[in-house]
């Protein structure tokens, strides 16, 4: 047998080992629970997002906490797009971002929105669906809602709070 | 001594290379009016699944699905060598992202007309290579050569892989076959038609530790992505299990047929690609050409059995489909002026959907 041969069956003998533990990491994903129950075993058709939003109860934002835009376990985004290097687009004419605040008693502070607009849009900001300001955008910009205070009462409310904004125009 | 044994391949591969880029180039000129045509630029090209891979090339694979009105979408189902390969494109030509997407994909649809010219040179003989070349080069789906999308990377890969089989090339069709399975799931299919070579070749095969690797070498594209799944997020089957997102799920098949009858145009298309493949198929058996049916079967019945999404992307991106066709215009003088006629309409009615955001182009 020579030496090309030998090379060439070991060669394959290690692809084939490495095929079997590739085979062995599919049969054992390390998956969260919903996640199993959703796309793996199928034993829930309900929506992920739905899943996910029961799953913040057990995991409350922290005041003070920062949430980025590619998101953390304590925070749901919903009508986003994918997270890109600095930023993420919203899709359609209704964004949020859903918190579990637990004691709203704990939770208070500023809402200050840095947005890049496209062409002209009218937004109107809502906290568990409350409307708390309304103004209209232009290209890149800074705006703080009417109600920059985001008050005990405000954020009391059914959990998880919800952070909305919408692009109306 | 060497140059002047040789001289004839060398320039032989010039000139193909010269019939690949002037056709490519007419293409490109066609693409450009239906542009204009439509009042849009280079710029709105990149939608649909370009953003998905466009989200690969800015900060890699998902941790968790965010996207889709159920929360559930993803970008595992993407692989990862198209996106791979727009980085780089990015990274030398400090194009923006978005174009840069765009010029790969336009990059390999130039090599896939080159390499679909050499595929048909080995497999079909008696035709011309600007009769080949014209088939891929306008076909009715070339759009998503175009866009952003693997669909160009494939073709260039899987025509060089099915030609270095045919040359019993076997240690580089195993390597070029990886290169697929990293491509688009079904690269994978090169397996089959390697597999099939095999056995039709099998009183003339002289090593088989070189056919064993080879053939082992096939499936490493798909296996690395699955590994690096596993360990990214968890699910090495991500790529598979998030189709359910897209509404891509064991079964569907039925239920697409129904929509077909109820005048669906998505569907309606995707009925028609499927159709083709089938007749496509029809055509290999009778040219006797069983590895390249085999590739079809596992190409055109894997995403089938999830229902017609997509399928036209599926069909018509396919090499023994696209050599199908070849062979029948190289045989029936009347059918390249009929295919180019209808593909036009056909690419004119996908660049009107694609700029004004039709869905059932995706």
């Amino acid at each position: 047998m020579t030496a090309r041969k030998v090379l060439l069956l070991s060669g394959a003998g290690l692809l084939l080992a490495c095929y079997a533990y590739v085979l062995y990491l599919a049969g054992n994903p390390r998956v969260p629970d919903e996640y199993r129950a959703y796309y793996i075993d199928g034993s829930t058709a309900i929506p992920l997002r739905e899943l996910k939003r029961s799953a913040l109860c057990n995991n409350p934002y922290v005041p003070g906490t920062a949430v980025g835009h590619r998101g953390s376990p304590a925070a749901v985004l919903d009508g986003w797009s994918v997270p890109e290097r600095t930023h993420r687009w919203s899709l359609g004419g209704k964004s949020e971002i859903v918190f579990y605040v637990g004691d709203a008693g704990l939770f208070e502070g500023r809402l200050l929105l840095r947005c890049f607009y496209f062409d002209r849009q009218r937004v109107r900001v809502t906290v568990n669906g409350r409307a708390i300001g309304s103004y209209v955008g232009t290209g890149e910009d800074v705006h703080r809602p009417a109600v920059e205070r985001l008050a005990p009462d405000r954020t009391a409310g059914p959990v998880p709070a919800v952070v909305g904004a919408g692009a109306e125009e | 001594m060497e140059s002047e044994m040789h001289p004839r391949p060398v320039k032989r591969t010039i000139l193909l290379a010269g019939t690949a880029l002037l056709l490519f180039l007419a293409g490109q000129g066609v693409e450009r009016l239906a542009l204009l045509a439509n009042g849009a630029g280079y710029a709105r090209l990149c939608s649909w699944d370009c953003r998905w891979y466009g989200s690969i090339v800015d900060a890699g694979y998902d941790l968790e699905p965010h996207a889709h009105a159920g929360g559930d979408a993803a970008n595992w189902g993407f692989f990862p060598l198209f996106p791979l390969s727009a980085r780089i494109v990015r990274s030398v030509t400090g194009l923006p992202r978005d174009l840069a997407l765009v010029a790969t994909g336009k990059l390999f649809f130039l090599t896939a007309i080159f390499c679909f010219i050499l595929f048909a040179r080995a497999w079909l003989p008696e035709c011309g290579p600007w009769v080949a070349g014209s088939v891929v080069a306008f076909h009715p789906y070339s759009i998503y050569g175009n866009t952003g999308y693997s669909e160009s990377l494939f073709l260039t890969l899987s025509c060089l892989c099915l030609y270095c089989i045919k040359r019993d090339r076997y240690v580089l069709a195993g390597f070029v076959g990886g290169l697929l399975s990293g491509t688009r799931v079904v690269g994978a299919s090169a397996g089959l038609a390697y597999l099939a070579r095999i056995v039709r070749r099998r009183a003339q095969l002289e090593n088989p530790a070189e056919i064993l690797f080879g053939l082992c070498l096939v499936p490493a594209g798909l296996a690395v992505f699955m590994a690096y799944l596993h360990f990214r997020m968890g699910d090495a089957l991500a790529f598979s299990h998030v189709r359910i997102a897209w509404g891509q799920e064991p079964g569907n098949l039925l239920r697409d047929l129904e929509s077909v009858f109820q005048g669906s145009t998505a569907a309606a298309s995707a009925a028609a690609s499927a159709v083709v493949a089938l007749l496509a198929m029809v055509q290999l058996a009778r040219m006797r050409q069983y590895e390249l049916l085999l590739f079809s079967l596992a190409a055109t019945g894997l995403p089938l059995l999830t229902g017609l999404s997509s399928m036209p992307r599926f069909v018509w991106w396919q090499a023994p489909v696209l050599l199908a066709a070849a062979s029948v215009a190289a045989r029936r003088p009347w059918f390249l002026p009929l295919y180019l006629a209808a593909s036009l309409l056909v690419s004119h009615a996908l660049y009107r959907a694609w700029v004004h955001g039709s869905s059932w182009v995706i």
